[in-house]
């Protein structure tokens, strides 16, 4: 019998805005690519033509969950270049700014995979737990989704009142909800069924293809920016990281959600240490010749930033290696999968397609 | 086990529902919420310092209508434009009288980043809480600077997040 | 009978020969009990109101679960003519057939859906006397209907033309075929202490003991296999899937749609119907309210059970499917036959 090709296309409920072409025979996937691409705006080259400071707000429009994260690459970046020093409260408030977008971010993961499993239920709660970090950060920066928070220098307005007693009624509410996802979702045998021993990636190919993040640390590499390379003060903070050795679907499930507890004891950590003192330094328009290259841990996995500029107030070239992008390689892991297993597989890579297309 | 995932779908027919049933119940923003700007024009210097600073240059520099009839179509946005605020200024230019021109902001480009706000060295333009700004023709989005100074009716919504003790609900 | 003799003499002497037959024909029917049977109770009124109430019921329990209002606005009270408002939309909406779909058969399709749906209810009853048809191999005749059902969705799913509606017609056809056997041999069990396939006798023979507590294994075979030949959630491979955008029911749209929703919901209210007659003791109760009141609660109460398990389970793979179906609910099925033989000489051969 000939295989069967169709694509798993931009307009599908189960696909986000990515192609897949699909060879199916019978109920074994004999070949699936992907096809990337549908959302690039060209944000490198936009970026060409605007000042420094004029490209943040486009610059974090690149990842919504996980704004801080990408603004955060793209400031350590030109501050190497400037040469100047962030105070230490700047930093420790982008820290908890980089933690919040972390847990927003595994949240709407978490919704995903539950829709894409069939389960309604957890498509509904983790939407509504995002709400309150949503408020959270509406009241420290103003906007809902998309914060325009940190920038070149440090970050534009302090910490507004009380908000530390908000937070900390939030992260004691989100603990239990921790536990209920974990009743209904994550011990359920229809999801341990459907996801163990799904998509193998062993430790060895992991480290090979140079996939990044929780899928790199659901393979068994001990490995995570915050704490081989620190930045922004993550060394003053213990850190623990969660590395699973299985290498399959429910390994990387696990890994992002005890992330959310980690992320939850970090914010917490660091509201109780926060120092005081300035919240930014003054810097200048034109930014001295040179190359920069900043890393940082994205919700999705290791983003950099490179920068070169020529002497001018606008960049020569910016690149940004997105997570999504260097995790493309993982989709070879459908081969030979049933066609039940493809959102499985799809989604516990955590591919956001205008991550990876910029 | 099934029964543990029974059992925690079962308890949650007893918690208050997150919903907000807009439009008749509205959330109240925070001080900070960076929506429609309120431009102060007695106290604008023309400094066009918003102007240089946008990012997706959503704002153009015009003079106040003197008729409020004129409807403003987007061919007589750029005819109107003086030309000193399209390129970049030289030194010498830096000593002429300044022209008396107003930020005039189109919401259809605006992302509402807020630089314009901080940059303003008078402090004339803030941003409000209005954030409903849908209209039926797009030359609507495109508020002058008389339509900017006008300030927005005090609609406030009322409704917060509130952890009860049957979980967390949007509450007066 | 004088006011009858009176008007049906009146009738006679009408001339036109076309007319006096209508209107004797029309005089008849209105005069049976039967038609009223089946226009109103337990028929056709009393399906679409059901179902209807059913479909907001699910909505709304639904959404209590997942911390969220569901219908609000149509009808006064929290929406509950929400679902007449949807069919009627569907009926404002274009039926779009695709241009190299086999139009006949497309279309068919959904009527004969709803037609089986609706004829497997004749056989039902809701009291010792509310039943259309009092057949004596009743329980026989159901699964005959039922057996239907898989030829329908392969149909549909090849009538398409397209390959989403083809995927999912061949995994309804493997999954409904395949629960079907567990389905019919945990109703055995059933027969064998009740003696008898007719529905009012089954029910009657429960008065002592539900059967619920004398063959709980055949009972949680039953009530699986019957969510299974539903395609519902947990079992819903064949539509609604994050790869197959619809299954089988990818193409329909409008009033196609609109009666393929019906079916299924007409078949939910069966299954729980059945499984009360069956298992829960129909319309027994305490005589204080009427019979067809306990069989209308425990019918509810069986259909919000099967609506919860959409909430909390995620959706089984079709290998896994196919397993369970084959071995293990084969294995409890035949299990339970021997209980029931058991129970008989044992149990009931005391009282």
């Amino acid at each position: 019998m000939s295989p069967l090709y169709f694509s798993v296309g931009p307009q599908h409920s189960g696909s986000g805005h990515l192609r897949m072409k699909i060879e199916l025979q019978g109920d074994i996937i004999l070949n699936a690519e992907p096809d990337p691409g549908f959302v690039h705006r060209g944000t490198e080259k936009i970026a060409e033509t605007r000042e420094y400071q004029q490209n943040v707000p486009m610059i974090e429009r690149q990842c919504l969950p996980d704004v801080s994260s990408v603004s955060l690459a793209y400031a350590m970046a030109i501050e190497e270049l400037l040469g100047i020093e962030i105070p230490p409260r700047a930093q420790f408030i982008r820290i908890i700014m980089c933690e919040l977008s972390r847990i927003m971010s595994h949240l709407y993961w978490l919704s995903i995979m539950g829709i894409f499993l069939g389960h309604s239920t957890m498509f509904m709660w983790p939407f509504g737990d995002r709400d309150i970090f949503i408020d959270i950060a509406e009241k420290i920066t103003g906007s809902r989704v998309s914060y325009t928070y940190i920038v070149p220098g440090g970050i534009r307005y302090d910490l507004p009142d009380k908000i530390k007693e908000q937070t900390i009624k939030t992260l004691d509410y989100f603990q239990g909800r921790l536990k209920e996802y974990d009743a209904i979702f994550l011990s359920n045998p229809i999801f341990e069924r459907r996801t163990k021993g799904v998509g193998v990636l062993s430790q060895t190919d992991a480290i090979n293809l140079g996939v990044t993040g929780p899928t790199l640390r659901g393979s068994g590499v001990r490995g995570d920016i915050r704490k081989g390379i620190p930045y922004s003060s993550y060394d003053q903070l213990d850190l623990e990281i969660p590395v699973f050795t299985e290498g399959d679907s429910y390994a990387r499930s696990m890994v992002r959600f005890k992330e959310m507890e980690i992320s939850s004891s970090i914010i917490r950590h660091a509201l109780d240490n926060l120092p005081d003192g300035d919240f930014a330094v003054k810097t200048r328009k034109k930014v001295p010749e040179g190359e920069a290259l900043s890393r940082v841990e994205a919700a999705r996995g290791e983003l950099a930033c490179y920068i070169m500029s020529d002497g001018t107030s606008k960049p020569y070239r910016l690149k940004m290696s997105t997570p999504s992008f260097r995790n493309l390689p993982g989709f070879s892991l459908m081969k030979g999968s049933m066609l039940a297993d493809m959102p499985t597989i799809y989604w516990s890579l955590d591919y956001w397609p205008p991550d990876a297309d910029r | 086990m099934v029964m543990k995932a029974i059992y925690s779908g079962l308890k949650h027919l007893v918690k208050s529902r997150m919903t907000v049933k807009y439009p008749d119940q509205k959330l109240k923003m925070a001080e900070r919420f960076k929506g429609r700007h309120i431009l102060d024009i007695p106290t604008c210097i023309h400094c066009r310092a918003c102007f240089r600073i946008c990012p997706p240059k959503a704002i153009t520099m015009v003079f106040l209508r003197k008729n409020e009839q004129e409807i403003i179509t987007p061919q007589k946005r750029v005819e109107e434009t003086p030309k000193s605020t399209q390129t970049d200024e030289t030194p010498e230019k830096k000593n002429k009288k300044r022209e008396e021109v107003f930020p005039q902001i189109s919401y259809e480009r605006c992302v509402f980043c807020g630089f314009c706000v901080d940059v303003c060295p008078t402090n004339c333009l803030n941003m409000s809480h209005e954030y409903e700004l849908s209209v039926y023709r797009k030359d609507d989005l495109v508020y002058t600077p008389e339509q900017l100074s006008e300030i927005p009716s005090e609609d406030e919504g009322r409704f917060t997040i509130a952890f009860t003790k049957r979980g967390v609900t949007h509450a007066d | 009978m004088n006011i009858v003799n009176n008007i049906e003499n009146v009738l006679n002497n009408i001339q036109i020969v076309e007319l006096r037959q209508l209107l004797l024909f029309v005089f008849g029917v209105l005069r049976s009990e039967l038609f009223f049977k089946i226009i109103f109770f337990p028929g056709i009124f009393t399906i679409l109101i059901t179902v209807s109430e059913l479909i907001w019921l699910e909505r709304k329990f639904l959404a209590k679960m997942q911390l969220r209002v569901g219908p609000q606005y149509a009808g006064r009270i929290g929406g509950i003519l929400q679902p007449i408002a949807d069919f009627v939309k569907l009926l404002f909406k274009e039926a779009i057939i695709p241009e190299k779909a086999d139009k006949k058969f497309f279309q068919i399709v959904p009527i004969l859906l709803v037609v089986l749906a609706t004829t497997t209810l004749t056989v039902i009853p809701i009291s010792e006397t509310a039943v259309i048809s009092n057949l004596d191999v009743s329980l026989l005749f159901t699964f005959a209907i039922l057996a239907i059902f898989p030829i329908l969705t392969l149909l549909a799913g090849w009538a398409s033309n397209s390959k989403y509606p083809f995927l999912g017609g061949i995994r309804a056809l493997f999954q409904q075929v395949s629960y079907e056997v567990p389905l019919w041999f945990s109703t055995l069990g059933v027969v064998l202490l009740a003696e008898s396939l007719n529905f009012v006798s089954i029910v009657k023979a429960q008065s002592s003991f539900w059967y619920i507590l004398l063959l709980p294994l055949g009972a949680l075979t039953f009530i699986v296999s019957m969510i299974a030949e539903l395609e519902r959630i947990p079992f819903d491979v064949p539509e609604a899937e994050s790869e197959i955008v619809m299954g089988w029911m990818t193409e329909y749209s409008g009033m196609n749609f609109g009666l393929i929703m019906l079916s299924l919901y007409t078949k939910l209210y069966f299954a729980s119907a059945m499984f009360t007659a069956l298992f829960l003791g129909g319309w027994l109760g305490p005589s204080i309210l009427s019979p067809s009141f306990w069989f209308l609660t425990k019918t509810l109460i069986v259909a919000l059970i099967i609506i919860m398990l959409r909430g909390v389970l995620p959706r089984v793979r079709l290998s896994d499917l196919l397993n369970i179906g084959w071995r293990r609910l084969l294995i409890f099925s035949l299990i339970s036959i021997v209980w029931a033989v058991m129970v008989k000489l044992f149990l009931l051969g005391v009282f």
